[in-house]
């Protein structure tokens, strides 16, 4: 059985059809790209996942059961986190402050544990721990994002445009931690086909609102089309 | 041991603080405190909603009137009702919290100047219905308001009465008032660092990753409105038996504002900041009526109106502390570190940059 199953998701904003009818599955441990243009529908699809935005008919699956239903604070405790798009950090809260509230939605023993690795993995984050979230460079930002969003021990995790507003080498050591993440299930969506592409096993290609290919993700850096559109 | 000794000297200040205000300024004095402590308990109601959840509420003093109207038509002739205080004071600090409630719920999608201007609207709204629910059953005595309240009693010693003849009341109510503020500050403090007040943190500064950390944000929002509003119900029934007398015209905009000024002066979402903005805001305006007599003593005659004055150098000081401590006369520690940290943003930014490959 698949971690994530979508099948013919539409979504509408006052009567605009945003997404037509997508098909879209995770299995376990995988890493999954959805690339496209700007406003193909690839944010709102994560919104309505994620029950910010409400589906106006189809089926979202996590582990058999229908999460489309469940208000968005229901999917931290089922083990589903977001990195959202402009990272979402809390910008008065001190960084550690922000990876706490990581772990909000859990009650055990391991959270302190679960900080020092985060600070392992990201080593600035702890020279910054006591600083204000909204005053850290953007790059710092994304792994303060991407921390708070692997304290609360995910199994599934949605990565809203991570590379977006990023210097390359920025962009690059991101990726290298996402892909550190063994045995992690991701979503990657993504404006920035190339590296999401690298990153990925499989992709999917969104044009306004539909999913117009899909595969392995060596094949689409390849497929003249995607190349065409995409890649430059 | 010197932060015992520190407490202890507070404590002992506080303590025999009407007896030197008395002393050196006269009863007046002493009645300004006690409604400093009202004030208190107001702006640290407030802040639960503005600095904590970071919801702006310019119809607070709605709750004031809640609680006050609750406490005035259940303890007067006005229908003949005599409740003990015991009773009515908890009681209209959670119907204040319904109302708080009922102000919640409608609003939840809004953020920002749009929940301003409704919550603006909700305390016309109830300050309207005061004034004019005097016809076609007299309800609320409209516009003359509840005279002949009965005053705070403890068992069966009134606090209007002085103490065996020699301690006027005006120092019994500032005592009630002190314990009472005291545990309000009590409480905010337990509450900002509670489960809740972290989520009411992250709802404030971002509400989708709030969202996507677990917390209920409809319910996490309404309580702060319901704790807020229990706070001014609260305060309101005190009021109420303090004054013996409620009318709408204590319940306008302007005391809204007044009570905002204070938690913004004072330091938004900082207990200590918050106190310090509400007696500030409290004596001053007091302490500016001795304008026109300090003219009289200097000059000899008055050359301003010290009324119109008042008001001037009032606003003035609201205007200059802005701007010289934007973050308010003693802001709380996390917000200094956001202001004082924004200089290096950019060196940060660069730093990111440039040594991001180690």
């Amino acid at each position: 059985m698949n971690l994530l199953e979508i099948s013919d998701l539409h979504v509408s904003y006052d009567g605009i059809k945003a997404v037509k009818g997508i098909d879209l599955s995770l299995a376990s441990g995988e890493i999954v790209a959805l690339i496209g243009a700007n406003g193909a529908g690839k944010t709102t699809t994560l919104k309505a996942i994620c029950g910010i935005v409400r589906a106006r008919s189809g089926k979202i699956l996590f582990e058999g059961e229908d999460i489309g239903v469940l208000p968005p604070h229901g999917l931290a405790s089922r083990g589903i986190a977001l990195v959202p798009e402009g990272r979402g950090l809390f910008g008065r809260s001190s960084v550690e402050e922000n990876l706490e509230m990581g772990a909000y939605s859990r009650s055990d023993t391991e959270i302190a544990h679960d900080l020092e690795k985060i600070y392992t993995l990201f080593p600035r984050l702890k020279e910054r721990r006591k600083q204000a979230a909204g005053t850290l460079s953007g790059g710092e930002q994304q792994m303060a994002s991407l921390g708070r969003a692997l304290m609360s021990r995910p199994r599934l995790l949605f990565l809203d445009e991570p590379s977006m507003g990023l210097a390359p080498i920025m962009v690059q050591k991101i990726f290298e931690t996402i892909r550190s993440l063994e045995g992690m299930t991701i979503l990657l969506v993504e404006q920035n086909a190339k590296i999401a592409l690298s990153m990925s096993q499989r992709g999917y290609v969104m044009e306004s609102g539909k999913i117009t290919l899909a595969g392995a993700s060596g094949a689409l850096l390849e497929n003249p089309l995607v190349r065409a559109a995409y890649l430059g | 041991m010197t932060k015992v000794l520190k407490w202890a000297l507070l404590a002992s200040i506080l303590a025999i603080l009407p007896f030197l205000t008395d002393f050196a300024f006269g009863k007046t004095w002493v009645r300004i405190l006690d409604f400093a402590l009202l004030y208190a308990m107001l702006a640290l109601g407030l802040n639960i909603v503005v600095g904590f959840a970071g919801l702006l509420d310019l119809g607070y003093v709605a709750f004031f009137a809640v609680g006050a109207y609750f406490y005035a038509l259940l303890a007067s002739p006005h229908f003949g009702l005599h409740l003990p205080f015991w009773l009515l004071l908890p009681a209209g600090a959670f119907v204040a919290g319904l109302f708080g409630v009922l102000l919640g719920a409608p609003t939840l999608r809004l953020r920002g100047d749009y929940l301003a201007i409704v919550t603006l609207g909700f305390g016309e709204i109830i300050r309207i219905f005061l004034n004019n629910l005097n016809a076609p059953y007299n309800i609320t005595g409209g516009p003359q308001g509840i005279n002949l309240i009965d005053p705070i009693k403890l068992g069966s010693f009134a606090l209007n009465h002085p103490v065996g003849g020699s301690i006027p009341s005006v120092y019994n109510y500032y005592y009630l008032f002190l314990i009472l503020a005291l545990l309000a500050a009590f409480v905010s403090k337990r509450l900002q660092y509670s489960r809740i007040g972290r989520a009411w943190v992250a709802i404030r500064e971002d509400e989708i990753a709030a969202e996507a950390m677990g917390i209920n944000t409809r319910n996490t929002k309404l309580l702060a409105f319901a704790m807020g509003a229990s706070f001014g119900g609260l305060s309101g029934g005190l009021f109420a038996g303090f004054e013996g007398f409620v009318s709408p015209e204590s319940f306008t905009l302007m005391e809204s504002i007044m009570i905002l000024c204070m938690v913004v002066l004072g330091g938004m979402g900082h207990v200590r900041g918050v106190i310090l903005g509400a007696i500030l805001l409290s004596i001053v305006p007091e302490a500016l009526r001795y304008v026109g007599p300090l003219q009289e003593s200097l000059f000899g005659k008055v050359y301003a109106d010290p009324s119109s004055l008042r008001m001037l150098i009032f606003g003035l000081a609201l205007i200059l502390v802005m701007l010289l401590r934007p973050a308010g006369l003693w802001p709380s520690p996390t917000r200094k570190r956001e202001l004082s940290a924004q200089g290096e943003t950019a060196k940060h930014e660069n730093d990111g940059v440039y040594d991001a490959g180690r």
